[in-house]
């Protein structure tokens, strides 16, 4: 059987949206020279790629889909061709765009602003009603191989709260979660977790528009151990 | 001798002349400049000024060569020139005090460089703190270290506070670029130092020309 998630990366141009997905999609290990990148260009439009992954606890498949729109928005450019509006209204038809599982957060590690404009996105995000009460929403700083880092710790922490409460705040049912990672698209540092992460969230938002997500036997092995499971079950 | 005396005078005017008209060809240059960021408005006046005083040049050169008549006495033409000429100088000078301000900075003691730091960022350390030479960097182009405090900060952007001083915050964070100056091998430089929240030092990125 394959559970399908629909996962939905946002943030600013030059983070690595394009870049993580294209990772995600053919890196094998982090011994394998990642070639996906060369001659990688800025995304003007909805670009997808398709992730398998293996449900280390059953027989399932566990299939990402990632939709990556463009980073430039509206305001940043007098034409408005190619700017994430353009595309999400382009592309609103989908009723995948309407059930997605995971939304990524990404950011540079390196580049403070980007996390801070996360803001903005998370807003654009809400209004726009592709936050549902199943999704949950991880928070990604990328370019771990370049330092100094910008971003410490404990800002990212705050950052994960703030975001919480924010949906919260706007979605009076939402039981999702929200988490945080780091990666390296250039040495694919995180990857691997990165899918496993998704994976559960992926399988833990399917459980929860069935309705099958509790604390009785109906519960996926997968996503039941999740650390957001209180917040799920008392929800 | 009056004819020597006369063409002295041509001469000097005809000097005055091509000298005003490469003040004109530099300030419309400076104008070219300015255009992109809207700020060339002053400028415009300044170059009616140089218009006005090219066409009584040129009246004076017509009538030495006895090509016209002057309208009015030279007196008054002098006097004409005499009082463009204060009203332009008053106007570089102003024009001037407004660029080095931008520059250099203007002189303000710690408590007005406090409050003008508490009003842009939102809030602002304690007095020691933000008077202390606590933050040190190295230049990337000249390798020396600048220590700076935050009054030197606020001071050296006084005029253009947004421009030395830049706040980003979103998710609940905050952080605050700021800009020092210092002179440098080709001239004043700036680099962009990243504070945290609380002040502390976390970055500093390549040094820019002022």
């Amino acid at each position: 059987m394959t559970i399908t998630g629909s996962i939905f990366p946002i943030g600013d141009g030059g983070v690595g949206k394009t870049a993580l997905s294209k990772v995600m999609a053919e890196h094998v290990d982090t011994n394998t020279k990642i070639e996906c990148l060369d001659g990688l260009k800025k995304t003007v439009n909805m670009e997808f790629e398709f992730v398998n992954c293996e449900c280390p606890t059953s027989d399932e498949v566990i299939l990402l889909q990632m939709y990556v729109p463009p980073g430039q928005r509206s305001n940043d450019q007098a034409e408005d061709i190619g700017t994430f509006e353009k595309i999400m209204d382009t592309y609103s038809f989908m009723p995948n765009m309407q059930n997605i599982s995971v939304i990524l957060l990404v950011y540079k590690l390196s580049e403070f602003r980007t996390l801070a404009v996360l803001e903005s996105w998370l807003e654009t995000a809400l209004m726009s009603g592709i936050v549902r009460d199943f999704t949950s929403i991880v928070l990604i700083g990328t370019h771990l191989d370049i330092t100094p880092f910008d971003v410490k710790p404990e800002q990212v922490q705050q950052a994960v709260d703030f975001v919480r409460t924010k949906v919260e705040d706007n979605i009076s049912n939402w039981r999702g979660c929200v988490e945080q990672t780091y990666v390296s698209n250039v040495t694919g540092t995180g990857i691997p977790e990165l899918k496993r992460e998704l994976s559960e969230l992926v399988c833990m938002a399917q459980h929860l528009r069935k309705g099958t997500r509790s604390d009785s036997e109906d519960a996926c092995a997968l996503c039941i151990g999740r650390k957001c499971k209180e917040v799920v079950s008392s929800g | 001798m009056q004819q020597f005396a006369l063409s002295l005078e041509l001469i000097i005017s005809l000097i005055g002349v091509a000298g005003i008209i490469y003040g004109l060809i530099l300030t419309l240059k400076t104008v070219g400049v300015l255009r992109p960021m809207g700020l060339q408005g002053r400028y415009w006046i300044l170059v009616a000024f140089i218009g006005f005083f090219l066409l009584m040049y040129l009246m004076h050169v017509l009538s030495l060569l006895n090509l016209i008549i002057l309208p009015v006495t030279a007196e008054l033409m002098v006097s004409l020139v005499y009082m463009g000429g204060a009203i332009y100088v008053v106007l570089v000078s102003v024009i001037s005090l407004g660029l080095w301000r931008n520059v250099v900075g203007t002189p303000l003691s710690d408590e007005e460089a406090r409050e003008m730091f508490a009003k842009h960022v939102g809030n602002a350390p304690s007095m020691e703190q933000f008077r202390a030479k606590d933050y040190s960097i190295k230049c990337n182009i000249c390798d020396q270290n600048i220590e700076f405090s935050l009054v030197d900060v606020v001071s050296s952007h006084a005029d253009n506070i947004e421009r030395g001083i830049e706040v980003q915050s979103g998710m609940g964070l905050k952080m605050i670029v700021v800009y020092p100056r210092h002179v440098c091998k080709d001239g004043l430089r700036e680099t962009s130092v990243k504070l945290d929240d609380s002040y502390k030092y976390r970055s500093h990125g390549e040094s820019r020309p002022v």
